[in-house]
């Protein structure tokens, strides 16, 4: 049976976690988009394993957000899109990361 | 417990992918040791022409098998950095050979011998900057192959060292290949409509 936790043992509230970054798949992106200038779909789609329309419809989310810029140019008749993290996106990722590391570093060691 | 999101590490693995699973630098690196094997086998117009053929290989498998299927990333300022350092060094080495070439083609004496040790020690300064830069250290190991060859076959008994060089840059060229058929089945061509 297991024990209910000592007093003084409980977890520190969770703080305001943005759920937009949160989501695995889009944590993903944002984080291979971080450790790069730019990158393009075929690029996000190898690092994430997504499909191309789970990829599109994330990346539109955080397009929406601010937190990622699409750059659709041509290269001769080909298209290019690139997709990098923009200041925003970087702040956002790198908020996320230390509301996380705060709420695991809080947890009790067993 | 930190370490949520590594982003370092996930930087360093990307870009090691990027550089190295395809085995193209292998192939390069082979190619080269067999070709410049040829050259001190046989002088000639041939011979320069074939030395093309290491880098022209190198590019159009960049272009025509990594890169679509393995897409388009930039790297940042700090991976652009050591590669301006990289191309300075390249730069620089050039210029020393020339000066050497004109040193030597001026008959100075004792800079012949003197200067196939300089382009050997060059050459592996090079190969071991790439090596740092492309976080690829097998790089390394391959320009040692090259440059240990080199002086044999300068210095020593010139058939063991060219018979040495062909083996090497056989054995260079298989492990490249090896990667390449593992990179080809690991990352099929995908076909994304923009």
């Amino acid at each position: 049976m297991p024990q209910a936790p000592a007093a003084g043992d409980a977890a520190q509230p969770v703080p305001d976690i943005d759920r937009l970054v949160h989501e695995p798949a889009r944590l993903m992106v944002m984080a291979n988009l971080y450790v790069v200038d730019s990158a393009d779909f075929m690029y996000l789609m190898r690092r994430t394993e997504l499909t191309f329309g789970n990829l599109s419809s994330h990346l539109s989310k955080l397009e929406a957000a601010g937190y990622v810029a699409i750059d659709k140019r041509f290269a001769g008749k080909r298209p290019r899109t690139m997709v990098r993290l923009t200041d925003r996106g970087r702040a956002a990722l790198d908020a996320y990361r230390q509301s996380m590391e705060r709420v695991l570093d809080s947890l009790p060691v067993r | 417990m930190t370490g949520t999101l590594d982003l370092e590490r996930l930087e360093k693995e990307t870009f090691r992918t990027y550089q190295s699973e395809d085995g193209m630098w292998d192939v390069f690196m082979g190619l080269l040791m067999v070709f410049w094997a040829m050259g001190l086998l046989v002088d000639g117009t041939l011979v320069s022409l074939l030395m093309l053929v290491p880098p022209a290989v190198f590019i159009a498998g960049k272009a025509l098998v990594t890169v679509p299927r393995l897409g388009r990333g930039r790297f940042n300022d700090r991976r652009l950095q050591r590669k301006r350092t990289l191309i300075a060094a390249v730069v620089l080495s050039v210029l020393v050979t020339c000066l050497l070439v004109v040193a030597v083609a001026q008959g100075r004496e004792g800079l012949e011998r003197m200067g196939s040790a300089v382009f050997i020690a060059m050459t592996l300064v090079l190969f071991t900057m790439m090596a740092y830069v492309l976080q690829y250290w097998r790089l390394a190991l391959w320009g040692m192959l090259l440059c240990g060859g080199w002086a044999v076959a300068v210095y020593g008994d010139r058939t063991v060292g060219v018979a040495a060089f062909l083996l090497a840059g056989a054995i260079v060229v298989s492990v490249g290949l090896v990667l390449l058929r593992t990179f080809l089945k690991k990352y099929p061509v995908i076909h994304v409509e923009e």
